[in-house]
């Protein structure tokens, strides 16, 4: 279930690298760079959202013989409507990020 | 072999993730690949173990092994005070005043409270004290591994010893207050390991340790 709280300035940078290609399954080092987060940010993050039904997770098989299975994401119907929501809101005029 | 130091740091992230964040343990430990690749496991590595540390008290199986391990810590200062309380003259050790390093030195002299006819029974009662400190220092470690049938034994083993000197002290009429120390820690002991398992209980009741959840 999602919360009424404000997005996080990083979580709004994860919605919108996630929604740039909503239907693209994403490798979590892959999201790293793409949205310039640590670990130590964005694993909590996607925690957070996958318990909240925002993103969804599945299990990759990997590119090479011999290396471990890889999570991938991408964003829930739930997570969509958020990012565009948060992204009409972002672009409404008299919008001001707030710092967090 | 910062390679290898990563692998040591997500081996402790996939512990802090516990049973029920499993999935999140493993699909870190499927990106280090990529970040050895990349140069930067390490950083990689940190980064989970602070995403870990973090979610930990969130989850209730979190919440747990936190607790766990402030108990088990928690409980070894109150042995090694036992351990002080011992070496610094416990009635039942032929150290007197001269303390440890008197008695090892063969300087030690014997406790006042030590007639002739209950001198023999001191080294007996000095070995069961021993008994009992190694098996209080043995407890936060099976309390940590989860292992309650063990947790279980050593209490009992415990309780036996501290019952015994209690007995002896009182047949032999030494000082009752040198024994509220031992039966201080034993009851804390008792107390904290039983919350713990009753915990674990409701905690494990669907999944107990090490089965996978989805």
């Amino acid at each position: 279930m999602a919360t009424n709280r404000r997005p996080s300035k990083q979580m709004l940078r994860l919605l919108d690298a996630l929604s740039a290609t909503p239907h693209a399954w994403r490798h979590g080092y892959d999201i790293m760079k793409e949205t310039g987060l640590l670990s130590g940010t964005l694993y909590p993050l996607l925690m957070r959202m996958t318990d909240q039904g925002l993103v969804e997770a599945e299990w990759r098989e990997p590119a090479q013989p011999g290396r471990p299975p890889r999570h991938a994401y991408r964003l829930t119907a739930q997570g969509l409507a958020l990012a565009r929501d948060t992204s009409a809101d972002r672009s409404a005029p008299g919008f001001k990020e707030v710092p967090v | 072999m910062t390679a290898k130091l990563a692998c040591a740091v997500m081996a402790l992230t996939g512990a802090c993730l516990g049973d029920r964040r499993r999935d999140w343990a493993l699909a870190m430990r499927g990106e280090l690949d990529v970040a050895v690749a990349e140069g930067r496991p390490l950083t990689f590595a940190v980064g989970c173990l602070t995403s870990a540390l973090r979610d930990m008290p969130n989850q209730a199986e979190g919440r747990f092994t936190l607790t766990s391990h402030a108990v088990a810590l928690g409980l070894l200062p109150i042995v090694a005070l036992l351990i002080v309380g011992t070496g610094a003259g416990f009635p039942f050790l032929p150290t007197g005043h001269a303390g440890i390093s008197g008695w090892l030195a063969g300087s030690g002299e014997h406790s006042p409270l030590l007639t002739p006819w209950n001198r023999g029974f001191a080294p007996s009662l000095a070995v069961l004290i021993w008994g009992l400190i190694a098996g209080h220092l043995l407890m936060p470690w099976f309390i940590l591994e989860r292992n309650w049938t063990r947790v279980g034994t050593l209490a009992r083993i415990n309780s036996a010893a501290t019952v015994t000197l209690v007995l002896f002290t009182t047949v032999l009429f030494l000082d009752m207050a040198f024994l509220l120390l031992p039966v201080a820690v034993l009851a804390i002991e008792l107390a904290a390991s039983w919350c713990l398992y009753r915990w674990q209980e409701d905690l494990f009741v669907e999944a107990p340790p090490g089965t996978l959840v989805a």
